[in-house]
């Protein structure tokens, strides 16, 4: 699908996105007594298929058994459908204003492969620290704040404090 | 700045000022949060193991002799808690007893009064069952020196008001446990069946019916519809 | 009333529910523009605030409006999960994340929707969590400790600092705005970036 178009950068008033999103979670929260999330999923995956690739091994392991505790399946986590559904929700809206086809977005100050590797770390960061607070910014921050939960607060204080903290030594990767 | 940009930015201070003075908020998280709190701030508690074991002793019991010696010697250190609701309560209680409905016993008010250890504190009621229950919560969440009346009011004035007869073979002891209870009666101001009512007992029975007291011994016609009333509207504690 | 599940409604719409909220939510982000890495980090460099206007009109906007169900009684609060307070391990984890996020542009929400536009730095983001997840699995039992100290509980600031939830909420709303209009005073000055 290689349509690029002029309403490629038309993005929506953020206010708007904004209100539009806390009426998602106000939703979210009515039907489910749960928030958003997304790192979640990726610990279902990552469980499930240490667990299927070696399954005495992921007993052995307290992190990888407190998530079949009660006969749990990890990989039909409510996040999982939930990520799930932002892939299909976001290719929907890309289609809809010609942003869908394969890149790499990068700043014109470093190449691709520079971006990649950074991409690739920053990943690994953000799974790691994910891990400690329970979620990230969709599931810890955004979701604890709304049930105005201390936890909640902390997480996303910490999250753009950390981020600004260490904004300086990576500028030359975006500006 | 764009007006609309103002209008909307004052949209939520609004709306959540308005949040702030909104009336009656008795359902609401600020509410249950009290509540939780509460429970939170004293809960120094004891294990269910450790209720578990206390539970099957006995000994939290007293009896309603040793709670009438009490009374009658106006034992500064015993407290005693009726846990009825406001109605019965001021129908007839026993001497001293503060009233608290069992289902405001943790709320911080009612929790206060736990909170010198100096008291024993007598939980009662019409039965057991209730003050049974409430002493499990109370020792969940940590309060010592709890005492549950054994029987109730129930017991408590089928054995002061009319205590029962020892036949002429019984030791005399027997004798002697019987005047007491006719003093405490006495004391009490419960009517003595045999030297005021001329039908003796029976009458006694009904009268106790209309002071609000509810007997464990065969209802007369008057009690019956109270049998089938539900816990909440009389109190009907099922005298264990 | 509310939450409907697991009272009104069974267990089995849990996930149905979970498809659908998610098509939303990945099409407000998108639409936004959380796709585009280099949008998501201008807040940390002064070219692009969208991150802040989302994230805190959307944190303000669903506060308020659970506030007000809860008060009509058409959604109990209390039963709603929140994050359990664990200050230190939040605190550490927040962070790296917060490492993370300048270094891959991304956080796990956003990289979601960047691979559904085809973004490969987002695939390779995803990648990357999967790899961050599974080294800190397993090297768990070093953490572990850590991992569950200093909890307290599931509290709400309002509950933590002993004032109404609804006065916080104002204020809330009015750091809001106030950062709103910083920002906006802030993105005058500052050269803005293309891209």
């Amino acid at each position: 699908m290689d349509i690029k178009s002029d309403k490629q950068h038309i993005y929506w008033n953020p206010y708007l996105g904004g209100f539009l999103l806390g009426l998602i979670l106000i939703m979210t929260f009515f039907f489910t007594g749960r928030g958003l999330g997304a790192s979640g999923a990726a610990k279902a995956i990552v469980t499930q298929t240490v667990e299927t690739v070696a399954p005495t091994h992921a007993e052995n392991n307290a992190y990888y058994a407190d998530q079949f505790l009660g006969g749990k399946v990890p990989i039909s986590n409510w996040l999982v459908f939930e990520v799930i559904g932002v892939l299909a929700g976001a290719f929907i809206s890309g289609s809809l204003s010609g942003r869908v086809f394969f890149r790499v977005q990068h700043s014109p100050k470093i190449t691709p492969r520079k971006r990649l590797w950074f991409a690739l770390l920053g990943g690994a960061l953000f799974g790691f620290g994910a891990q400690f607070a329970k979620g990230c910014t969709s599931g810890a921050a955004l979701s604890g704040m709304t049930v105005l939960s201390l936890g909640g607060y902390i997480a996303m204080l910490s999250i753009f404090g950390g981020a600004f903290l260490f904004a300086y030594f990576f500028r030359k990767l975006w500006l | 700045m764009k007006k609309r940009y103002i209008f909307l930015a004052i949209v939520p201070i609004v709306l959540s000022i308005v949040l702030a003075f909104l009336p009656d908020k008795s359902n609401s998280i600020d509410a249950k949060r009290n509540q939780k709190s509460l429970k939170s701030a004293k809960y120094t508690g004891v294990t269910p193991n450790n209720l578990l074991l206390e539970s099957v002793n006995d000994n939290r019991f007293i009896q309603p002799d040793e709670l009438a010696k009490v009374i009658i010697g106006q034992d500064p250190s015993y407290l005693l808690v009726d846990l009825r609701d406001s109605v019965q309560y001021g129908k007839f209680t026993l001497p001293g007893a503060i009233n608290i409905p069992y289902e405001t016993i943790l709320t911080e008010e009612n929790q206060a009064v736990f909170d010198s250890e100096a008291y024993n504190v007598v939980l009662f009621s019409n039965g057991t069952i209730v003050p049974d229950q409430v002493w499990m919560i109370l020792r969940r969440a940590g309060i010592k020196n709890l005492k549950v009346l054994n029987g109730g009011l129930n017991q408590f004035y089928q054995l002061y008001l009319n205590p029962p007869k020892p036949l002429e073979a019984d030791p005399k002891e027997a004798f002697e446990i019987y005047s007491f209870r006719k003093a405490v009666g006495a004391h009490l101001g419960l009517p003595n069946p045999d030297e005021f009512i001329p039908k003796g007992g029976e009458n006694v029975q009904n009268n106790a019916i209309a002071t609000g007291l509810k007997p464990v011994v065969k209802p007369a016609a008057k009690a019956a519809p109270k049998v089938v009333v539900p816990k909440k509207a009389e109190g009907g504690d099922e005298g264990c | 009333m509310g939450p409907l599940i697991p009272e009104i409604l069974s267990d089995q719409w849990n996930n149905i529910i979970a498809i659908l909220m998610g098509i939303a939510f990945g099409f407000v982000l998108e639409s936004s523009g959380f796709s585009s890495s280099r949008k998501l980090v201008g807040v940390f460099y002064g070219y692009d605030f969208a991150v802040l206007r989302v994230f805190f009109t959307a944190a303000v906007t669903a506060s308020i409006g659970l506030l007000f169900m809860d008060y009509f009684g058409w959604i109990d609060m209390s039963a709603l999960d929140g994050l359990p307070a664990r200050v230190w391990p939040i605190v550490v984890g927040g962070l790296i994340m917060g490492m993370g996020f300048v270094t891959g542009g991304f956080c796990p929400g956003t990289c979601i929707t960047a691979i559904g536009i085809g973004k490969l730095d987002g695939y390779v983001f995803f990648g990357g969590i999967i790899l961050g997840v599974f080294v800190f699995s397993e090297m768990f039992p070093l953490f572990e400790n850590f991992y569950n100290s200093s909890n307290l509980g599931d509290v709400t600031v309002p509950e933590f600092f002993n004032i109404s939830p609804y006065w916080f909420t104002v204020g809330i709303s009015i750091i809001a705005i106030v950062a709103f209009y910083a920002v906006m005073l802030i993105q005058k000055r500052i050269k803005s970036v293309e891209y």
